[in-house]
């Protein structure tokens, strides 16, 4: 899976966000590094929200977070709106940046706690200066209410006297204050209960039809990022290795470690057999990625080709873009997930 | 129960089930008053099934099993009644010199957070070896013997290196097999796992889940499942018990608790989902509010304020747990799903756009007011 390749960016010019090579790696000293993210493309349409699956480890929030420059990434481009983030600096980039908002996983740490919910939403429009007199207000009371809060009610509370879910309407609404055209969320529903997970994912779907945003939605779960998305990238330490529109991605997908994923998914239907081997083994450490195909050391498919050569991304059917060099077939099940004996690489 | 751990096969024949759990309150004191979090619960596991509670935060799930498990903080817990038998004995009445060689001989715990349940400045080795040494009074060498044994049967790779590691040198996944090691040490005849894989990836997340599941089968282990998640309920357990707001709403065996749901509560739990099946975009069916407070508890349905087919009578007076024509369903409310009564009380609901209780039908995102 390594997956490398841009076959399936769509043509410069269209998308909104687009993100060519993106490599994230974290020095450990010694020479060493966490190779985080390792050359991954994305891109965005206007209004599509695109899913970001796969296991922790797999370099999902750091692509985000090099989305926004937080931090920088170590090479690629991040291209929004035909402004070059990842070249802009200082005060460019805080300027472009107010554009692109984020959400995180857990809503009541990203709120401050000892803060007023009415100041922790205004903050944006404080800090950009745009706080003419009583018209601040009037935003961040009909903001709130768009969200599904009385302003009336929780505008003096503080984030701990409210309920998970409640504070995570209030990080949509201070992202939305500052009319931003993208909102990056990280995990934004992992941390509620199912009941309150339903209210979110419809606010904000809701939310991107009133304001007409671009969603970047990141989630482990892929029921959630099914749901959500126009388009959903999986990925796999530190590469992307199927992009694919949802329906088609779930109802048959190419690559095997798709396939592992969604036999994993527990059903809510005792009359489903649970089928399928589990996959094996550990995400290997990405200070020291297998060689070739970084999917190889698990995968039941595996053969001499995928240890030495990094699969490219190629377009296997209408929209379907996978990096494999044996995908499956439409409807093919992979026999075993014991891993086959391929030798175990340098990396 | 005996000093000694019994191994589990000795149950044939044996009439009392292995836990039985009648009328459990377990309150606790706070500074606005008792909260009653688990306010009469009953059910019994047989050897070798699992029990499944579900439901979402706050609804007594793992109030429920601490409480059994004697794990709570005893200044601010009041037992307000109730009995827990194991076998047939008293779990209440356990004399302290019985009681030391029972908790993780008998009965075993499995917790969410991996990293937290297991000391961060212990070597793996010592952490599983200290529960054999303690109570089947093993030797430092047989008990490192049966560690590395017991780590190879949970499936962590390297038994040998990973004995002298420390828990921070592990995966999230790896460490949960060696909390389960821990639990299983002594081979319980009870296991209870709270929330095993909910902070864990899907592939893991299945991994230790069949590991659970193989091994139970393997030595006859009752084990009781707590979980958020419907679907690990749905492929893994033999019976559920469905909780809300420290209550049992309803209780049915597995294939009968999803093919004929009754209590509005468990379908809104099942509707509230994102399912695989269904296409993208799916409107998803929101249970809109929050759980009630707990220490100001309605005398009516707790459920109600959020319920699709709350009439007025659901106002006034509690629903008891009742059983169905099938003897082994039963739930607690007066206008079950899929009965006449209750179908009559949602069209009701829908001609008039509310329920009695004021939730605003047709828009199941109602507004969570502060």
């Amino acid at each position: 899976m390594a997956g490398t390749g841009n076959a399936h960016l769509r043509p410069d010019g269209q998308a909104l966000l687009r993100v060519e090579d993106l490599v994230v790696e974290f020095p450990l000293g010694r020479g060493k590094k966490v190779h985080a993210v390792s050359g991954i493309s994305l891109d965005v349409l206007p209004g599509e929200t695109l899913g970001l699956v796969g296991e922790s480890g797999c370099g999902k929030s750091t692509t985000a977070r090099a989305i926004m420059s937080l931090p920088r990434p170590t090479s690629g481009s991040v291209t929004f709106d035909g402004l070059c983030l990842t070249e802009l600096g200082g005060e460019a980039l805080r300027r472009t940046r107010t554009q692109l908002q984020m959400i995180f996983q857990d809503p009541i740490s990203s709120l401050n706690p000892t803060r007023k919910v009415s100041d922790i939403v205004r903050e944006g429009l404080t800090i950009w200066g745009r706080r003419g007199s009583g018209d601040s207000d009037d935003q961040v009371n009909s903001v709130l209410e768009s969200v599904g809060l009385d302003p009336a009610v929780v505008g003096d509370r503080r984030p701990k006297q409210l309920s998970g879910g409640q504070c995570q309407r209030i990080c949509i609404a201070r992202a939305l204050l500052l009319d931003p055209k993208v909102i990056i969320c990280d995990e934004p529903v992992s941390a509620l209960d199912v009941s309150v997970q339903a209210q979110i994912l419809n606010l904000l779907q809701d939310m991107k039809e009133r304001y007409g945003l671009t969603l970047v939605f990141i989630a482990h779960d892929l029921a959630v990022v099914k749901n959500v998305s126009d388009r959903v990238c999986v990925m796999y330490l530190g590469k992307i290795c199927e992009v694919a529109p949802p329906d088609a991605l779930y109802e048959a997908p190419y690559h095997p470690y798709t396939h592992a994923l969604l036999v994993s998914i527990p059903q809510p239907d005792p009359r489903i057999p649970i089928t399928g081997e589990a996959l094996q083994g550990d995400l290997p450490s990405p200070v020291d990625p297998p060689s070739g195909c970084r999917f190889r050391t698990r995968c039941s498919r595996a053969q001499d080709r995928c240890v030495v050569e990094e699969p490219e991304i190629r377009e296997v059917d209408t929209g379907r873009f996978v990096a494999c060099h044996f995908p499956l077939e439409p409807g093919e099940v992979p026999v075993t997930w014991i891993p086959g004996p391929v030798t175990d690489g340098t990396g | 129960m005996a000093d000694t751990p019994t191994p589990h096969s000795g149950m044939a024949g044996y009439k009392a089930p292995l836990l039985e759990v009648e009328g459990l309150k377990t309150y606790f004191r706070t500074n606005r008053g008792i909260l009653k979090a688990v306010d009469g619960v009953s059910f019994t596991i047989d050897a070798g099934k699992t029990l499944g509670i579900v439901g979402e935060s706050g609804s007594g799930k793992s109030v429920t099993v601490r409480s059994i498990m004697n794990l709570l903080p005893p200044a601010v817990t009041i037992n307000a009644g109730g009995s827990v038998l194991h076998k047939g004995q008293s779990l209440r009445s356990l004399g302290k010199a019985q009681a030391k060689h029972f908790w993780g001989v008998e009965m075993a715990m499995v917790f969410q957070d991996p990293m937290t349940s297991l000391n961060p400045v212990m070597r793996i080795g010592r952490q599983i070896s200290a529960g054999l040494r303690f109570h089947l009074g093993l030797s430092r060498r047989e008990a490192r013997q049966r560690s590395l044994e017991l780590l190879d049967v949970v499936g962590v790779p390297e038994a040998e290196r990973r004995l002298d590691e420390y828990p921070h040198q592990l995966s999230g996944g790896m460490r949960q097999r060696v909390t389960i090691a821990i639990a299983l040490a002594c081979q319980p005849g009870l296991l209870i796992a709270d929330e095993p894989t909910t902070a864990l990836d899907v592939t893991v997340q299945k991994q230790i889940l069949d590991l659970l599941g193989h091994l139970q089968e393997e030595q006859g282990m009752g084990m009781i499942l707590i979980t958020h998640d419907l679907g690990v309920v749905a492929g893994r357990t033999e019976e559920v018990a469905v909780m809300y707001a420290g209550r049992i709403v309803e209780f049915a065996d597995t294939q009968t608790l999803f093919a004929d749901m009754r209590h509005p509560y468990t379908e809104a739990l099942f509707e509230s989902i994102p399912k695989i099946e269904h296409p993208s975009h799916t409107r998803l069916r929101a249970i809109s509010g929050r759980p009630p407070d707990l220490v100001d508890s309605p005398g009516h349905c707790a459920f109600a304020a959020r319920c699709r087919y709350a009439q007025p009578r659901c106002l006034e007076e509690a629903p008891q747990l009742r059983h169905s024509d099938d003897p082994g369903h039963s739930f607690a409310c007066h206008f079950p799903v899929g009965t006449p009564e209750g179908e009559e009380a949602l069209a009701v609901n829908i001609a008039r756009g509310a329920t009695s209780a004021g939730l605003l039908l047709g828009d199941y995102d109602a507004k969570v007011m502060g």
